[in-house]
């Protein structure tokens, strides 16, 4: 496949959030963000700007824990020119204080004012993942952004292109259900992100298994069996999903970028906003399908439709050169062959009893974390703690079924073992 | 002149008034299936019943007879295809992409889904509270309560005044017009109200083959729509929005634009008036964002509308304390483009930059058809982005001079400020 008259670039470093120093949280972040929104050595940054303005280009960055690219695509008319201004960029940053400041705000307005502020199930993402990993979230925490000076970019730089691969702790495991509930008095609905740690990664045995599984409980926009359920069947909320991979900035789009390879990964369930006075039950009927999956098992009939929709569907995933070009780094990171041949060749030898022997293996419903963002937490925690029936009422009278399904669900056990509230003010201060 | 939309298009109306068009691109294997429906939050004129063109897209996933939402969902799995849907303001859009050899089967399950859709009461009613919830889930989005009270004061008549979602007053009781909803199944989902765009790896005639036997026998409607037209709106006004919680301010200057139109210099103009002097290329963004550091987000957006809309200048500002400074420089910069003739060089920039932003955006064949289905709720053709582009390149100072200040006058203006709690 080619671009026709596009060129499409990506400049990986093994470098990221686990490299910025205690004290310094964002610094890589920082760093690789004034070289891509920063002055050079012989330009300014609106020089810069104007320059990209002009050949309808950019040249954008994604810092991860463990990986940071820059990516730029620019029409073949513009090639050499593009070329010398992204090498300077690369090479030779001006890191000027006026960069630092404007770049520094724009981080602490991303995570004050848009994390914080107005994205209640991102939020509620990042801070299981910053749980179980032990770490705090890529973009930096409060105190770390306004203790980064020049020097510390500076020292940031010159550390990125020799960085040694971080040393990595072990995960948060969780013992029972370990809940974080984070008050937000003015919010409509409770968002909220539960999982826990995985050692499956892309090059594991039980991959491909596991994509199956995943393909089963339900991606963003592609139905599944927590969509079904807490959706389609009982109107509770918009959409309920599950991933064996980072995904940031889901609610936007279908599939993680490329370029978040990560050695540690959890497995993740997103349940988008519910009416504060349905959380339970909804909590405990997303626990109830994860539970089917490890008590039931897919069906034969389930794994053949799941497999050969992801058969098909990855071919889809590789839409232009530079989305290649991601697809080929993960796969270098990860030490396997190019990703479609991969998850095709694994597909192809699965049976419907690797998926369900790989789901009891891999997945937990009694030990994890739930983070939890709405109003009123103190009650939600109440109600997590007494384990009491959480019954639930419709419009519509829904079928025998369903109802016999409520009344189980309503009355299965939480087994909570830890809750704590905090004001979303306070998440990642520090 | 050279044509900006590089690939030759294949483009029928059938004898129900279904209209086709096929682009084949040369990326390999993929097709992408749009149906445009010409229905959108612009048709909801009746009083209580606004966000129902977003509810009804949410209920075009309840299935029919011969496809119940089960065997629909396996049939999609079965082709790995890639499906969504969104509604706006003009149109409706569902969008599917697969692999070739599904062509046929999807045409025909979605053929049937357009012509027989089938839900019962209950499904309805569960639907339209997730409709709730997903307003529920926006709300936590400061803009998006700005952007609410902004088309409230920006109309009074027309149905621009709520946003795609609706009031709320109206999405609350949503569950009660079942009947309703019947009713509006039958007057917009037809097939001379909706366009078909295939792009990607296919062969036209075989495409419009298959598309004459799946949606031919879909029978053609009668119901013809009254849209009222907005009276002026009799500026300027100033709205202020509080926020419950601590947040940066928000600012929207907004100012009645003209309808879309390829036709005359004017959509054009107020485009290039747009990069001139409120793009990351603008001398007030290098003042507010670069140098001065005053505000963090910082844009104008002419939104491309069948009906006279607002050109919006958006601003989210670092402190209370900015935001008189930042009216005073977004107006002061209106000034100046309704009294300077525009530098020939600075205007040709412009121009280029539209070109190969348009360039750098025929990259995959799912683009092409996100991008084509945004026109074709326009003016359902493709020949009218070329006809737009034709009209970037005729834009003379003169016209930019010209719409600047037939626009930008204070009876058109619209102020809407957002504050946080302290």
């Amino acid at each position: 496949m080619s671009n026709g008259p596009l060129v499409s670039f990506r400049f990986p470093f093994r470098f990221g959030s686990t490299h910025d120093p205690i004290g310094k949280e964002g610094l890589a972040s920082i760093t690789a963000n004034l070289m891509a929104k920063g002055a050079t050595r012989s330009r300014s940054y609106k020089q810069i700007l104007d320059a990209f303005f002009e050949m309808a280009t950019q040249f954008e960055v994604q810092v991860d824990q463990e990986l940071t690219v820059f990516t730029g695509v620019v029409h073949r008319d513009h090639l050499a020119r593009y070329q010398d201004i992204v090498r300077e960029m690369l090479d030779a940053p001006a890191f000027l204080e006026e960069d630092l400041d404007r770049v520094r705000a724009e981080h602490l307005n991303a995570l004050r004012v848009e994390l914080r502020g107005s994205n209640d199930e991102e939020l509620a993402k990042e801070v299981l993942y910053s749980r179980l990993l032990k770490t705090h979230p890529c973009i930096g925490t409060v105190r770390g952004l306004q203790s980064i000076s020049i020097a510390d970019v500076r020292r940031c730089f010159l550390a990125m292109a020799a960085a040694q691969p971080p040393l990595l702790s072990p995960m948060h495991a969780p013992r029972g259900v370990e809940a974080i509930l984070i008050e937000k008095p003015a919010a409509r609905g409770v968002a909220m992100s539960l999982g826990h740690p995985i050692e499956v990664i892309r090059g594991h045995q039980d991959y491909p298994a596991l994509l199956v599984a995943q393909c089963w409980l339900g991606q963003h926009r592609n139905g599944g069996r927590l969509f079904d359920s807490i959706r389609e069947t009982r109107g509770l909320n918009y959409g309920d999903y599950a991933y064996l991979e980072y995904f940031p900035r889901g609610m936007y789009q279908f599939e993680p970028d490329p370029n978040l390879a990560r050695h540690r990964q959890i497995f993740h369930v997103w349940l988008r906003p519910v009416e504060p006075s349905k959380a339970t039950f909804a909590l405990r009927l997303a626990l109830h399908e994860m539970g089917r999956l490890q008590r039931e098992g897919m069906t034969e009939e389930d794994f053949d439709r799941a497999r050969n929709f992801l058969s098909k569907y990855v071919k889809l995933l590789i839409k232009t050169d530079s989305i290649r070009q991601g697809y080929a780094l993960d796969s270098e990171f990860y030490g396997i062959g190019e990703y479609t041949h991969y998850i095709a060749e694994g597909l192809a030898k699965l049976t419907v009893e690797d998926v369900n022997r790989a789901a009891r293996q891999h997945l937990s419903v009694e030990d994890l974390c739930l983070v939890a963002v709405g109003p009123d937490m103190t009650s939600f925690a109440r109600e997590l703690q007494s384990d009491s029936i959480s019954p639930i009422s419709y419009e519509v009278e829904p079928t025998d079924e369903v109802l016999r399904v409520d009344r189980m669900v309503a009355a299965s056990r939480l087994p909570v073992t830890k809750i704590e509230v905090l004001p979303f003010e306070q998440v990642f201060e520090t | 002149m050279t044509k900006i939309f590089p690939y030759d298009y294949h483009q029928v109306d059938l004898s129900n008034g279904l209209r086709l068009i096929v682009v084949p691109t040369g990326f390999p294997h993929v097709v992408s299936l749009y149906v445009v429906v010409h229905v959108g939050s612009r048709n909801e004129t009746e009083p209580g019943k606004s966000g129902f063109a977003h509810l009804f897209e949410h209920m075009m996933f309840r299935g029919t007879e011969l496809f119940p939402p089960d065997r629909y969902e396996a049939t999609l799995k079965q082709a790995g295809a890639a499906q969504n849907a969104y509604t706006d303001d003009d149109l409706t859009v569902y969008h599917t992409t697969f692999t070739k050899e599904d062509l046929p089967a999807i045409l025909a399950m979605e053929a049937d889904r357009f012509a027989n859709l089938a839900y019962s009461e209950e499904a309805f009613r569960t639907e339209a509270r997730a409709v709730l919830a997903e307003y529920n889930k926006d709300s936590a989005e400061p803009f998006q309560l700005l952007h609410e009270k902004l088309r409230e004061a920006c109309f009074e008549q027309h149905p621009y005044q709520h946003t795609t979602m609706g009031f709320l007053r109206d999405i609350e009781r949503m569950p009660e017009l079942y009947d309703f909803s019947r009713q509006f199944h039958q007057r917009y989902y037809r097939p001379e109200n909706t366009t078909l765009i295939m792009v990607g790896d296919v062969n036209p005639l075989e495409a419009q083959r298959l598309v004459e036997e799946t949606w031919g026998p879909w029978q053609r409607g009668s119901y013809v729509d009254s849209i009222p037209a907005a009276p002026p709106l009799d500026g300027p006004k100033s709205v202020n929005v509080d926020w419950p919680s601590a947040t940066l301010p928000l600012l929207q200057m907004a100012w009645r634009a003209p309808a879309y139109s390829d036709l005359s210099p004017d959509t054009a103009a107020l485009d290039i008036l747009s990069y001139l002097y409120f793009s990351p290329n603008s001398e007030l963004y290098e003042e507010l964002v670069l140098r001065d550091q005053i505000c963090d987000v910082f844009f104008g957006l002419y939104a491309d509308h069948l009906d006279p809309y607002p050109y919006v200048v958006t601003a989210r500002i670092k402190e209370p304390a900015h935001i008189e400074k930042v009216k005073d420089r977004v107006m002061a910069t209106i000034s100046r483009a309704k009294a300077e003739a525009v530098d020939p060089a600075r205007l040709e920039t412009v121009k280029s930059h539209l070109r190969y932003s348009f360039a750098m955006r025929m990259d995959h064949s799912e683009g092409i058809a996100g991008l084509l289905a945004r026109y074709i709720g326009l003016a359902r053709t493709p020949e009218t982005i070329n006809r737009l582009y034709d009209q970037y390149a005729a834009v003379t100072s003169d016209d930019l001079w010209r719409v600047a200040n037939q626009c930008f006058v204070d009876a058109n203006l619209v102020t809407a400020t957002l504050r946080g709690a302290l």
